[in-house]
C-alpha cells in the first residue's frame, strides 16, 4: 500500500505550515495510522525544532541525496507512537524536484501518509515540495494579507495535478469572530471556494511552543483531532470553533 | 463597534476578482477613448465615463455618456 502524500502551503510565510504539519501528525498518529513529516523548508529546518527532535538528528534530506545513507535511517522517531520526522539540511545540487520526488515515493511504502511542510513563498523549494504530492492543504489565517496569498497559491496549485485541494483556517478567534472583529472561517472559505479541512483556535499553548495534539485536552489538540478525522475520511466536515465560545463555557469565558 | 469581519470580508471580495481579472494599467482609459471616437460620430459629447468592475463572471462593463445634441444624420436613404 503506498502513503498518501500531502502538501502543506500556504504562499505567505508564518502562517502556520509547520504548526498544523506537526498537529497533523501527532493527530494521526494518535488514531494510529504510520505518519512520516518530511521538511522541505531546506536550508532552516524548522520541523525537527518545532517538534522538539533536533537533537536526536543524525542524517539529513541531503544525506540521503549523497548517499551517506539510506531514506529509513534518517528519520527520527517522535514519542512513541509510528510518527517520524525527516529534516530538511542543506541546500544542494542534488536536491532537485525529481531527486526530492523520489524520496518520497521510496518512503510511501512504509507508512499512510506523508506530509510535506512547504517553504515560505513561490520560489524554487515550492515546486519541489509540491510536484511531489498528490494532495494539498493551503493553510492560511483570518488577515486580508493572508487570504489574498493563500487565493493566488491555489491558482497556481491549478497547475499540478493534485487529486484533492483543500483549505485550513489557523488561528482564529471564536470570540473575535462572533463580536464582528474577525471574519468567519465560513467567510474565509467562501472567498477561496475550496473544502475546508480544518480549523485550528488561536491557542497560547502553541505560542509557547509546545506541541499540539500531545495530550488532546486544549482547544488546538481538539480541532487537529476533527481535521485528523476529515483528512483521513476524505471529508469536510467543519470544527464548531464557536462552541467553545457560545452558552455556559462561552459566558464564563468572556468574563475571565 | 465597526464591524471589521464585514467590511474585510467585502474588500477581499474585490482584491480576489481584481487579482484574477488584472486589467493592465490604461487599459480602460484606452477603452474609454474608443467609444468616445465612436460616440462621437453620432452625438454632440459632453463626457463618457467607462467603469470596468471585476465580477464572478468576469467584468461588469458600465458605460455612461450624456451628449448635448443627437448629429443629423442621412440615414433613412441607406436603409432603403
Ligand atoms: N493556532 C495558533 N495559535 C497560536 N500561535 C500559533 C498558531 N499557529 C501558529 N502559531 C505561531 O505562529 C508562528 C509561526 O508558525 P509556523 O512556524 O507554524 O508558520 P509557518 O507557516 O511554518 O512559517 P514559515 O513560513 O516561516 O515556515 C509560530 O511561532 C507558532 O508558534
Ligand atoms: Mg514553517
Amino acid at each position: 500500500m503506498a502513503a498518501r502524500k500531502i502538501v502543506i502551503t500556504s504562499g505567505k510565510g508564518g502562517v502556520g505550515k509547520t504548526t498544523v504539519t506537526a498537529g497533523l501528525g501527532y493527530a494521526l498518529a494518535a488514531a494510529g495510522f504510520g505518519v512520516i513529516l518530511v521538511d522541505a523548508d531546506v536550508g532552516l529546518n524548522n520541523l525537527d525544532v518545532a517538534l522538539g527532535v533536533e537533537d536526536r538528528k543524525l542524517y539529513d534530506f541531503s544525506d540521503i541525496l549523497e548517499s551517506r545513507c539510506r531514506p529509513g535511517q534518517a528519520l527520527i522517531r517522535c514519542g512513541e507512537r509510528d510518527l517520524f520526522v525527516l529534516s530538511s539540511g542543506a541546500e544542494t545540487p542534488a536536491m532537485t524536484a525529481q531527486a526530492f520526488r523520489g524520496v518520497i515515493e521510496s518512503l510511501a511504502t512504509s507508512c499512510d501518509f506523508i506530509f510535506i511542510d512547504c517553504p515560505a513563498g513561490i520560489e524554487n523549494g515550492f515546486h519541489r515540495a509540491v510536484s511531489a504530492a498528490d494532495e494539498a492543504v493551503v493553510v492560511t489565517n483570518p488577515a486580508v494579507s493572508a487570504i489574498r496569498d493563500a487565493d493566488k497559491v491555489l491558482s497556481l496549485l491549478t497547475g499540478y495535478t493534485l487529486s484533492s485541494v483543500g483549505i485550513a483556517i489557523n488561528r482564529i478567534n471564536g470570540g473575535k469572530v462572533l463580536s464582528g472583529e474577525m471574519m468567519s472561517a465560513a467567510d474565509i472559505a467562501r472567498l477561496l471556494r475550496r473544502p475546508t479541512l480544518g480549523i485550528i483556535p488561536e491557542d497560547a499553548e502553541i505560542l509557547l511552543g509546545k506541541t499540539p495534539a500531545h495530550n488532546g485536552r486544549s482547544e488546538a489538540d481538539e480541532a487537529f483531532g476533527a481535521f485528523a478525522d476529515n483528512i483521513a475520511s476524505r471529508r469536510a466536515r467543519p470544527y464548531d470553533y464557536l462552541s467553545a465560545h457560545r452558552g455556559f463555557r462561552g459566558f464564563f469565558r468572556r468574563r475571565a | 463597534m465597526e464591524n471589521y469581519a464585514d467590511k474585510n470580508f467585502k474588500r477581499l471580495e474585490k482584491i480576489l476578482l481584481s487579482d484574477k481579472i488584472n486589467i493592465p494599467e490604461g487599459f480602460a482609459e484606452i477603452v474609454r477613448r474608443d467609444i468616445e471616437s465612436v460616440l462621437s460620430s453620432y452625438f454632440e459629447l459632453n463626457r463618457v465615463r467607462l467603469e470596468i468592475i471585476p465580477s464572478a463572471a468576469g467584468a461588469e462593463i458600465t458605460v455612461s455618456a450624456d451628449a448635448s445634441r443627437i448629429k443629423t444624420l442621412s440615414v433613412g436613404s441607406n436603409l432603403d
